[in-house]
């Protein structure tokens, strides 16, 4: 009696998959980038005819954001050094003016009157310090 | 090995797809107190290029003048009102260029401003 071969499996040839998935796989490392996700930074913006919140009482200070990006406050210049404005002396002097306005029983504000040429990464250093110094009322002088 | 690259090919491939996004490439300005919002709301997005030439201005991908940006902006459109808009610019756009952006939208109903920044 003659015995019957046992049936040879199927094989599948995996390698050039393989060879495929490799190559799809350098092209997707080169062509893709990691872009940072990006963030908000409110903006004090007030539209024409929106109508304003009643401040009974109200100190307001002008900030310059001047051509070179220093901050000038009073008579007082602070340097912008591309993170902050000279050095802790600006934020310690924002925090003592919101301090005496909560003694006084008013309502901290700030106008920013950028000039022409500020740069707006220096603009948004501001409003970051300004902000850290729980300084929240602030619109743009025009 | 096989499985870690199949891994790897599908995370470039959907990294890949997420960054073509329907705005053009610009760099960001640096903050230190934004935060990246866990839910975007519906808003629309405008940036400024500069290519070191006199600043474009785009909504979303397409390009259009400051006079007639309003018009195209959703809250104009009626159906859709948007409450804020995106600004989109790079960190040394002048303060003459962002402002002229910043008049125009004044007259809109627009209720908030974000600026576009990275994370430090």
């Amino acid at each position: 009696m003659r015995q019957r071969r046992p049936m040879a499996s199927p094989e599948i040839p995996i390698a050039p998959m393989i060879d495929c998935v490799f190559l799809m796989l350098v092209y997707f490392m080169t062509t893709s980038s990691l872009e940072k996700s990006e963030a908000d930074l409110e903006a004090p913006f007030r539209a024409a005819g929106m109508a304003s919140d009643p401040l009974p009482a109200v100190d307001e200070q002008e900030l310059v954001l001047a051509h070179d990006n220093a901050v000038l406050w009073n008579g007082s210049r602070f340097p912008y050094d591309g993170r902050g404005f000279g050095g802790n002396a600006f934020p310690t002097r924002l925090k003592a003016f919101r301090e005496s306005c909560a003694a006084a029983g008013t309502e901290a504000m700030i106008g920013i009157a950028p000039e022409p040429e500020a740069a707006h990464q220096a603009l948004v250093s501001l409003l970051d310090t300004l902000h850290s110094s729980g300084l929240e009322r602030i619109h743009f002088r025009h | 090995m096989i499985d870690m690259v199949f891994l790897l090919l599908v995370f470039f491939m959907t990294v890949s797809t997420m960054a073509r996004d329907a705005r053009p490439d610009t760099e960001l300005p640096v903050s230190g107190t934004a935060t990246v919002p866990v839910e975007v709301p519906l808003r629309d997005i405008v940036t400024l290029v500069g290519d070191g030439g006199p600043y474009r201005i785009f909504r979303d991908n397409r390009e259009t003048r400051l006079a007639e940006l309003p018009g195209l902006l959703h809250g104009a459109q009626g159906a859709v009102h948007s409450e804020e808009l995106f600004l989109r610019g790079p960190p040394d756009l002048p303060w003459k260029n962002l402002s002229k952006v910043l008049e125009v939208l004044r007259q809109t109903s627009l209720e908030g401003l974000v600026f576009a920044t990275v994370e430090e």
